[in-house]
């Protein structure tokens, strides 16, 4: 098939160096992936085109690239997949980490931020003769973040670490629960009071899905933060924004039916958090000049009997 | 290398796998380097990696045609049996200026002891 490959390239080695698209226009099998169309351009046509590569099978997790502006492997992404013959395919680096040239990125605070979890077993006692063996069970439930190939793609295309670089970010925060997971680890607790740390740890996910949905390798990292979150709960970990958000909204929406937007801030922040109360004064002196201030007391929606019932009912199933 | 020195093999396939691999290596000198770059110069590192494997397949090529009979994955087409008499031991290459030099050193056998695979 016929295709044009729309890349983006950097090259650090020019005097101002800045992000450019190069166009290039291939004959390439229907079956070749983007990996392959890339390769092709670097050998035939453009010897200084970089990617970074070593399996071509979807094992290694190196050549994570944005492709038509999503996160993806290129040797798992068929042309045909995201073109049509004689179409043009955008590709881009990775998001959310800086560039070293074309389409390597710096993944330095990539690595940073895995080792900030602490990414290997924590034990109490003597070290056993040989090795510390639990069941089946327990071990196969890590199989999800186990097979994380550490791509980045979850990184590139999260919404948080766009606006928050602070984040630990979605591959970080999977590889967390791999070890407050694990049975064998004796660090658990100390591991949910890190994690739940006010900026940038597991409250910091806004649940948009992103890094679901492009994870090449299943690991749903967002799916492991909820998890995380509802361990650290049951721990006891409930000194937090986060935990105090989610439960203000529980408590507002089941008592009156819709959401307290007052209250949920200040029970966020917490009653006697007297800094942050006072950083939220400004915005709710803007909300007030822009007519946008939540009421003060808390109004009832209609139904709100309705709401409570239906709570009632959820809950007594669940027990 | 795919077409005469994969898992089975015969005196012939390997001799003219040993003429390509010195035709290669004769050429090699000439190999340029169209990337100047000193930032993830893959075109650099493809030349790299072409040099070391025109040493291991030097390698790989004079170890086939030294080991005269048929072991694991090195299977003779043209000497099917196992002879455990002259054979049962390591080879070694020594990289040279030339050709490599060969070598075998003894088989340490420790908990199993080597049998004939028979499937």
């Amino acid at each position: 098939m016929n295709i044009t490959i729309r890349l983006q390239r950097f090259d650090p080695e020019t005097e101002k160096p800045v992000d450019i698209y190069q166009e290039y226009t291939i004959e390439i099998s229907e079956v070749a992936t983007v990996f392959d169309a890339i390769i092709k351009i670097r050998e035939e046509i453009d010897a200084k085109v970089a990617m970074r590569y070593s399996c071509r099978s979807s094992i290694c997790g190196s050549c994570a690239i944005k492709i038509n502006g999503t996160a993806k492997l290129g040797c798992n992404t068929r042309l045909i997949e995201v073109a049509e013959d004689g179409g043009i395919i955008t590709v881009e680096q990775v998001g959310n980490l800086p560039v070293v040239k074309d389409l390597v990125a710096d993944f330095k605070p990539f690595w940073d931020k895995i080792r900030s979890v602490t990414p290997y077993l924590k034990t109490d006692g003597p070290d056993p003769k040989l090795e510390r063996i639990d069941s089946n069970d327990s071990m196969s439930n890590l199989l999800t973040a186990v097979n994380c190939i550490m791509c980045g793609c979850c990184v590139s295309d999260c919404t948080v670490l766009k606006v928050d670089p602070t984040f630990a970010g979605p591959a970080a925060l999977a590889k967390a629960w791999r070890f407050t997971e694990d049975p064998r680890d004796s660090a658990t607790s100390e591991r949910f009071a890190t994690l739940n740390d006010a900026d940038g740890g597991i409250w910091d996910c806004t649940r948009c899905m992103k890094c679901v949905e492009v994870c090449p390798k299943e690991v749903a990292p967002m799916d492991r933060i909820m998890e995380i979150r509802e361990a650290a709960i049951k721990a006891g970990h409930t000194n937090t924004p986060g935990y105090r958000h989610t439960e203000s909204m529980y408590n507002s929406v089941k008592k009156n039916g819709q959401l307290d937007e007052t209250r949920l801030a200040i029970d966020s922040a917490g009653w006697t958090n007297i800094p942050r109360l006072l950083d939220l004064a400004p915005i709710g002196i803007a909300a007030m000049h822009k007519g946008k201030l939540p009421p003060i007391l808390p109004h009832k929606s209609e139904d709100h009997k309705k709401v409570k019932e239906l709570f009632e009912s959820v809950e007594g199933d669940a027990e | 290398m795919d077409e005469n020195m994969a898992v089975f093999r015969d005196q012939a396939g390997m001799e003219s796998a040993a003429a390509k691999v010195a035709e290669v290596k004769k050429k090699l000198p000439g190999v340029s380097v169209d990337n100047k770059g000193k930032v993830f110069n893959i075109d650099l590192m493809s030349v790299l990696k072409l040099e070391n494997m025109v040493d291991c397949a030097e390698a790989i090529v004079a170890g086939g045609l030294m080991r005269t009979e048929s072991r694991g994955a090195h299977n003779r087409t043209d000497l099917t049996e196992r002879d455990d008499e002259n054979w049962l031991k390591h080879t070694v290459a020594y990289q040279t200026e030339g050709a490599p030099r060969m070598d075998t050193s003894p088989d340490d056998i420790t908990r199993w002891e080597p049998a004939e695979r028979v499937y």
